[in-house]
């Protein structure tokens, strides 16, 4: 699609300065608001004694949202099994030829091209986990708002209006208006409490209400003045919300650096450096959050997930440099998620219908590199394909299992975990516990299926090409609030 | 128990874009029903009355953008424009690839033509349509390899949902998408116009079974058949109109009376008709219950201040920053709605939308008429001092604001020296309050 800016003789740089103002803000749920919404709060984040610098050392999740379903088998590509390559039953003409693929030490998988930084991170430094197989099956839902929201929930009824690190945040940061980070379009479901608010942040250098050019004094007193109103209701929460804007704007617009953020990039990139920015500079955060796409490749998949994957892995390539010289490194990791894979075989469009398991990623600080779960077998148990669910591959991991791994690593405390999730679930060696609290034990068969050669000594052998049928992770039965 | 006024500015802000100076104090005698019925009884504007600039090609949308917004803020039959706004929402098309601005205008055109006649011709239409086959990979798809996309999306998201909205039983199967998809092949473009065609010969006439019959050699003329006769058809329809318009969940017994007054195929203008008869309606609970969406509160400034020549406002680029650009739907599932709104970022990027259009007229008489602003005009030669802060809130339609925005609005208003940019100024906070930020 060509630039905007070619159809008004104006780009978006220009337009923006003449708004004089701003993409950045803070956001509420649906009417959620408690503490936050109320003039007490109010008062308090005035006061600053809300936390206002996270301690160093503490977890922090960046949360990437592969948006429409990516296809894990042209991101983590399983080159020695045949069933890939079959034409009839597997990816056909969408299978990359080994060669074109990037060698992954001690698996038997090989990385899309595109995942260059991926591939270095996981052959040098060893902190990427490929988690495989991960998906649903009380809903085994094709719907991508469905699905979404119940990876965003962690809700099969679909009734929860919070999100599963929004409700992590009323547990851990109550109140705190920059407990939870949007990056982009947002609000993200992913990051709505009761207590704490979600901030959308498109561009640090821009949060600036933006005042009159003229007769300017006495506006911001006057807007001060709106926002003292005891409403209830609707007109209430905004009226509240105009002053908690106002009382943490300086401290978003002090995060911001032009040398790391100017120039064009692609969406992903600017959100994860906006991202990196909060993070140097100690935001009360431990969860942003953020989603690009269309990964919803029903058409023309070989080039449209190559180009979205060369911007996820470009985007991660600055996102982890900008970090590198931050005593935080240590404490960031990625997780980069879907709502459901694709199915196996390929449309008229040269692309793939909507599928169920999929493949999440983890990398960065404190991450275990390797291989997690179990991979979906991808014979197809015969011409009616009984091995899956209508030509998708069938989920082996629960993706509680994994957001019980990362919350885990956030808190330290199975309790919190618990009461976040409403249950307790497996979680994987992927990401030991945070540093504030014991390491959880893990249980059933959880763990590393391979792991990325040459710099630890305690590698398991490599893994062979994905195992057919083998344990699923999926639990028989899960705790229900 | 809300106020007369307050019940009027309610019907002009959900059956339209929001009142323009003094059309509450107009109506506030004969009251909101009157109103409401007056509304309805419009009729409908065409591509006639539309008069599209021409704009060459995609270089010059933003003439295009500014039209459609100016219709929006301007047309006499502010139910259609509302109506044509809700299904922008729900026959989603967007950006994509080769999907571009012609493609786009000309799917827009069709949900404004339809949007008070039946819901199911609209939906057929649209089915068929260039913008939608492009948009959701029905061009291309094969006998030998049916794309889900378009089929799939038309059960869940523009005719039936996942459940059925009363009885909450699934509306269709796994297998119901797999058989439509082979009913919606054969469609084909045609590049030199960019045009779709059906192709027999790429399309699989092969028996089907799907929502609950066999259908025979089915193509998509079957396909939108069966999903507008489904049971479910008319409740989807109904609530998502219900909710657009009350902002209210409905009850079983609502939507039963609905379906009923919306009758076959789903007429979009009896269940407006309908919706805006329901006692609840004009309720408190209703009343400002929703945080107003980009367009409403850009198209609702518009209104209020009655501005002209909107190209040189680059609108297309707010509604972008503001993310809800008609042709830049995050996905096919449409916009956020309601309280998802509800942030600050609202504020603060409304803020500046706010400013630029409150500043974009300095008052002196050498500003061409077409660039006056005629509100904050009025409002600098009729009021001054405390009294101007009461006729900027009137002239705005926010009637019964709080305590607190009255008192802010008022000392602000007598702060300084009554200059004409104290007066926009005025305005300008009027725009960023609370009271206009609900709808």
């Amino acid at each position: 699609m060509a630039p905007r800016c070619d159809r008004t003789g104006m780009d978006r740089r220009a337009f923006l300065r003449t708004l004089g103002q701003v993409t950045l803000a803070t956001a509420m749920g649906p009417a959620l608001f408690e503490a936050f919404g109320s003039p007490a709060a109010a008062a308090v984040l005035r006061s600053g004694s809300l936390e206002t610098t996270l301690p160093v050392g503490t977890p922090i999740v960046v949360l990437v949202t592969l948006d429409g379903g990516n296809d894990p088998l042209n991101t983590l590509v399983p080159v020695d099994d045949p069933w890939y390559y079959d034409s009839a039953y597997g990816h056909g003409a969408l299978a990359l030829p080994a060669e074109s693929t990037l060698a992954l030490t001690g698996t038997g998988y090989r990385l899309h091209p595109a995942l260059a930084f991926l591939a270095e991170r996981w052959n040098t430094v060893g902190d990427v986990a490929f988690v495989l197989g991960v998906g649903e099956h009380e809903l085994q839902t094709f719907s991508h708002f469905d699905a979404m929201k119940l990876w965003q929930t962690a809700d099969a009824s679909l009734l929860e209006p919070r999100g599963w690190l929004g409700r992590y945040n009323d547990q851990v940061r109550p109140g705190n208006p920059m407990a939870s980070v949007c990056l982009g379009f947002g609000p993200r479901l992913e990051g709505v409490g009761v207590t704490s608010p979600v901030l959308v942040v498109k561009d640090t250098s821009l949060f600036r209400f933006a005042l009159p050019y003229a007769a300017t004094s006495g506006f911001q007193a006057a807007l001060d003045h709106m926002a003292t109103s005891q409403e209830n209701g609707l007109r209430g929460q905004v009226a509240r919300l105009l002053g908690t804007t106002f009382a943490i704007s300086d401290r978003v617009r002090g995060a911001s650096d032009a040398t790391v953020t100017d120039g064009d990039h692609p969406s992903i990139t600017d959100q994860l450096l906006q991202a990196a920015l909060l993070i140097r500079a100690g935001l009360p955060c431990q969860t942003y959050t953020t989603a690009f796409g269309p990964f919803d490749t029903h058409g023309d998949q070989l080039a449209m997930q190559g180009s979205l994957l060369a911007d996820l892995d470009d985007a991660l390539r600055q996102f982890f440099s900008v970090l590198a010289a931050s005593d935080r490194r240590a404490d960031v990791f990625v997780a980069i998620v879907s709502e459901f894979g694709r199915q196996v075989t390929v449309n008229g469009n040269v692309g793939t219908d909507h599928g169920q398991a999929g493949l999440s990623i983890l990398v960065g600080g404190g991450v275990q590199g390797g291989l997690y779960g179990e991979a979906p077998t991808l014979d197809p148990g015969g011409v009616t394909r009984p091995n899956r669910l209508h030509d998708a591959l069938v989920p082996t991991l629960d993706f509680r299992s994994l957001e019980a791994t990362i919350l885990t690593r956030l808190a330290g405390d199975s309790g919190v975990v618990s009461a976040v999730l409403g249950g307790s679930f497996e979680t994987l060696p992927a990401l030991p516990g945070g540093p504030a609290g014991p390491k959880r034990g893990h249980r059933g068969n959880a763990g590393r299926t391979g792991a990325p050669g040459g710099a630890q000594a305690d590698r398991p052998a490599p893994s062979a090409k994905p195992r057919s049928g083998g344990p699923g992770m999926l639990p028989e039965s899960r705790p229900r609030r | 128990m809300a106020s007369t006024a307050a019940q009027v500015a309610h019907v002009w802000r959900r059956l339209g874009f929001g009142p323009a100076p003094g059309d509450v104090a107009a109506w506030t005698g004969a009251g909101p029903q009157a109103l409401a019925a007056a509304l309805l009884a419009v009729p409908p504007t065409g591509p006639a009355d539309w008069a599209w600039p021409y704009t060459g090609d995609w270089t010059e949308v933003g003439k295009y953008e500014a039209r459609l917004l100016e219709l929006m803020a301007t047309s006499p039959c502010q139910v259609q424009e509302r109506m044509a706004f809700v299904l922008m929402g729900l026959l989603v098309t967007a950006f994509k690839e080769n999907l571009q601005y012609e493609e786009l205008k000309e799917h827009i055109g069709r949900l404004r033509e339809g949007s008070l006649g039946p819901y199911a011709t609209v939906l057929g239409q649209v089915t068929a349509s260039t913008a939608m086959q492009m948009y959701l990979d029905g061009v291309g798809s094969t006998e030998e390899h049916p794309n889900e996309n378009l089929g799939r999306e038309l059960c869940e998201l523009f005719g039936l949902g996942v459940t059925h909205p009363v009885t909450g039983q699934p509306c269709y199967t796994e297998g119901d998408v797999k058989e439509i998809a082979r009913a919606l092949t054969g469609y084909r473009l045609d590049w030199n116009v960019m045009h779709v065609y059906h192709d027999p010969s790429g399309w699989d006439a092969g028996p089907k079974t799907f929502l609950g019959a066999f259908r025979g050699a089915a193509g998509l003329p079957e396909v939108v058949q069966a999903v507008t006769a489904h049971p479910a058809f008319p409740y989807f329809v109904a609530r998502r109109v219900y909710r657009e318009l009350a902002g209210l969940p409905p009850d079983a017994a609502t939507l039963e009376a609905l379906v009923a007054a919306a009758g076959p195929g789903v007429s979009l203008l009896g269940l407006v008709q309908a919706v805006a008869g329901r006692p609840e309606f004009l309720s408190d609970a209703a009343i400002g219950a929703r945080v107003k969406c980009p367009i409403e509160l850009v198209v609702g400034a518009l209104r209020v201040l009655q501005l002209g020549d909107l190209e040189r406002f680059y609108l297309g680029w707010a509604l972008t920053e503001l993310q809800q650009h008609p042709f830049r739907a995050p996905n096919v599932n449409g916009w956020p709605s309601g309280s998802a709104w509800l942030h600050a970022g609202q504020l603060i990027q409304w803020s500046g939308v706010a400013r630029m259009l409150c500043w974009s007229d300095d008052g002196s008489p050498g500003v061409p008429l077409a660039q006056q602003c005629p509100t904050i005009r009025a409002l600098h030669a009729s009021a001054s001092g405390a009294a101007a802060g009461d006729l900027a809130l009137a002239l705005a339609g926010l009637v019964d604001p709080s305590a607190a925005t009255l008192q802010a609005v008022r000392d602000y208003a007598a702060g300084g020296a009554w200059t004409f940019d104290r007066a926009r100024a005025v305005m300008n906070l009027v725009l960023v309050s609370p009271e206009f930020l609900v709808n």
